[in-house]
């Protein structure tokens, strides 16, 4: 018997043109929940911006489409009123997004926080003049309080807005990221040639992914270090970004470039000694890095949003301004010292169990069953 | 080379003694490494009336002007030192001297019914310190991410060193008694929450959870904060003492504790209470406040919950009914604790220092 119908709205699960497929951790964590949703027995189904396709997010589960022509102080109001008019059968509903419960949110919605995106310099640009600025955290404000609950995947969110809207604090739950940890353990690594040392980047070429600070230190200790092993891991938004990292991989021995299927991720990451994740900004407590902490890495990460709720630096990882300067020191630390890698993977295996996937059904369990009924 | 150290208060407004806090234990520590990298040393301070003081080797310069205008006070302070290191940011008007470094103790604006003007002002006091001085040193992950939300374009001014824990002093003992004690090691302010605490004691005894006890470690910096707290909890017994300790019993306090509650409502960084808890081994409960979250990794090395008392009642009760996941998770806090090893703090403020202020 159906619990009920729940509406997802998000702004791309899928490219708007339906064609590009990046798979990164924002679209697993849509899988995840629509997985969890159906197997508590609810109907779920998926709006997107889009002009007129429809897709399947797992058999079965629909993704349809609306127009959204514009997006002004980064929201949709467009969006959000289609949505509304479109899913007046709903039950439930979600805001993927939390932008996109504005203006409007349904009574019994809740919206998802996957960090602080807010955090870049260039954001500013975007928001010219103190009244734009104003509009935009006025408009944030309202999609905030609107629906019943705010799941945040960090601890950082919940702070900003208690620091800069108090009276939003009560309204959020702390529920961090997930890595299916039976899954990891699983897998069986690929080979790696005696004595490298293998370090991923496994994320999207992006710039406050810090790909350009990645490049750059990879190219001095590639330089330096012949046996280490440079993988970047992760497609781009565009072709022009993929084929310039194809080319710059040519020309340096040591580094490599490709994307892969998430299965096959994983074999590779099992195989990695050190992960890189030089967030500069807009990050919650990213996928790719409980992965690589669930995987055994040494993990070097941006102290950027969320990472600092998964590594204590020192402990289970090392947490780093991500420049280019820091980036080259502390990976030459770790090329140069097998057992400080080994403690920090071990630790970082141990406390990723924290973040299986089964706690964090749990949680989310816990926060449907107190809005969904 | 001579750094001036700017501070509200190392001593008592009247300089008659010591002043017991995080802030002034900070500030000690730090005082002893910059004596031990060779610098020269000299604190200014608020005062009630002028006055100069001499710990250790360190000469303390009280300003009463601050009982009048501390900006004024800033200002006197400013005009006898070259060198200076602020040890909070100030939160009265100021111009900071330039090249200089400020130590930030995580974000104090974020409590409940704050009017925005001082949420506006808050933040205007964070934006100028970060626009004036050349460094500013955050003791949380939680006040950059704050920062850098607010403004990006100038928050890579900031570094990170967590606060630090000395591992020598603070150490699981052999073996944990068996019975079950739940403590709180805080100050009697508003922000950490000891009236959270009391309504946590009370749940869970109108729960009928019997053979624990609960204690609270307190100062007493605020004699009228410990009498409205014995009025409080005078109902309660044995079953909720309250007492005060020198620094040096501490360790003893949470060695014969197995639980420690650390339910800060606002204004936390890396709290030293909590260090201290996780580094004796205890299991802790903290909230999901400020740098709290830097130090707690939920369901790993303590628990970590919203600041309210249902959901820290519900943390308590699971770590009475647990013991095995108690001992887990104190056993856990004790080995994360050793990534703040005091000596770890110093490595990183001497390169800080090294940068800030060159010895020739």
């Amino acid at each position: 018997m159906s619990r009920g119908r729940v509406a997802i709205l998000t702004t791309n699960h899928f490219h708007p043109a339906g064609d590009r497929i990046i798979y990164g951790g924002a679209e697993k964590y849509g899988v995840e929940l629509t997985r969890l949703l159906l197997s508590l027995g609810f109907e779920v189904s998926w709006w997107q911006i889009g002009d007129g396709w429809q897709k399947e997010i797992l058999p079965g589960v629909l993704v349809r489409t609306l127009p959204a022509a514009e997006a002004p102080y980064h929201t949709f109001p467009q969006l959000n009123q289609a949505f509304h008019e479109k899913a007046v059968d709903q039950d439930y509903f979600i805001y993927f997004v939390t932008f996109l419960a504005y203006p409007q949110a349904m009574d019994r919605s809740i919206a998802i926080s996957h960090g602080i995106y807010w955090d870049y310099p260039g954001f500013d640009a975007t928001l010219n003049t103190d009244a734009d600025r104003a509009e935009w955290r006025r408009r944030l404000w309202i999609a905030l309080s609107g629906p019943r609950r705010v799941v945040s995947v960090d601890t950082a969110t919940i702070n900003w807005a208690a620091a800069t809207f108090p009276d939003l604090l009560h309204r959020f739950d702390y529920i961090p990221n997930f890595v299916d940890v039976t899954a990891v353990e699983a897998t069986e690594p690929v080979g790696k040639p005696a004595g490298h040392v293998r370090i991923i980047y496994p994320r999207r070429l992006a710039t406050v992914r810090g790909i350009n600070e990645m490049v750059r230190a990879a190219e001095i200790l590639s330089a330096r270090y012949p046996s280490a092993e440079f993988h970047f891991v992760g497609r781009g938004h565009q072709d022009e970004t993929e084929k310039e990292m194809m080319a710059w991989v040519s020309r340096h021995p040591g580094t490599y470039y490709y994307w892969l299927p998430p299965e096959d991720m994983l074999r590779v990451l099992k195989s990695c000694d050190i992960a890189v994740i030089p967030s500069k900004a807009a990050e919650g407590t990213s996928l790719a890095c409980l992965e690589a902490m669930a995987a055994g890495c040494a993990v070097v990460a941006g102290w950027v949003g969320g990472l600092g709720n998964l590594i204590i630096d020192g402990y289970n990882g090392l947490l780093i301004k991500p420049t280019v300067h820091e980036l080259v020191r502390t990976l030459e630390r770790l090329i140069c010292d097998e057992e400080l890698r080994a403690t920090l993977g071990h630790n970082a295996r141990a406390t990723a169990k924290a973040f299986d996937l089964k706690v964090w059904q749990h949680r989310w369990r816990q926060v449907i069953d107190a809005v969904f009924v | 080379m001579r750094v001036s150290i700017i501070m509200p208060n190392l001593l008592q407004p009247d300089g008659s003694g010591p002043v017991l806090g995080g802030i002034e234990r900070y500030a000690r520590q730090l005082i002893s490494l910059m004596l031990a990298m060779g610098y020269e040393v000299d604190v200014h301070q608020f005062a009630s009336y002028d006055w100069i003081r001499r710990v250790d080797q360190v000469e303390v310069y009280g300003y009463g002007m601050a009982s009048w205008s501390q900006t004024a006070a800033l200002e006197a302070m400013h005009h006898n030192t070259q060198s200076v290191l602020y040890l909070s940011i100030m939160q009265v008007p100021i111009r900071y001297k330039p090249r200089s470094v400020i130590v930030a103790h995580g974000v104090w604006w974020d409590g409940p019914q704050v009017p925005p003007s001082y949420v506006q002002r808050s933040l205007e006091q964070c934006r100028q310190a970060l626009d004036e001085a050349g460094h500013l040193v955050s003791c949380d992950y939680n006040f950059l991410n704050v920062m850098r939300a607010l403004y990006p374009a100038i928050a890579d001014r900031i570094t990170v060193i967590p606060n630090f824990v000395d591992l020598s002093d603070f150490s699981p003992p052999a073996s944990r008694e068996a019975g079950v004690r739940v403590l709180y090691p805080r100050r009697l302010d508003q922000c950490r929450g000891a009236d959270v605490f009391v309504q946590v004691v009370r749940t869970l005894l109108s729960e009928g959870y019997r053979d624990l006890t609960f204690h609270m470690a307190v100062d007493q910096n605020h004699p009228e904060r410990n009498r409205e707290l014995a009025d409080m909890v005078q109902d309660l017994g044995d079953v909720l003492t309250v007492s005060s300790y020198p620094f040096d019993a501490m360790p003893e306090v949470y060695r014969s504790s197995q639980i420690v509650v650390i339910p800060s409502l606002y204004s936390e960084g890396t709290s030293l209470a909590c260090l201290e808890a996780m580094a004796c081994g205890c299991a802790v409960v903290a909230t999901d406040v400020g740098g709290l979250t830097n130090l707690i990794i939920n369901g790993y090395n303590g628990i970590l919950m919203p600041p309210r008392v249902p959901e820290l009642s519900l943390a308590v009760k699971y770590l009475i009914d647990h013991p095995r996941d108690r001992e887990l998770l104190g056993k856990r806090a004790a080995a994360t604790a050793r990534a703040f090893d005091v000596r770890a703090w110093e490595r990183r403020w001497s390169e800080v220092l090294h940068a800030a202020y060159p010895i020739n």
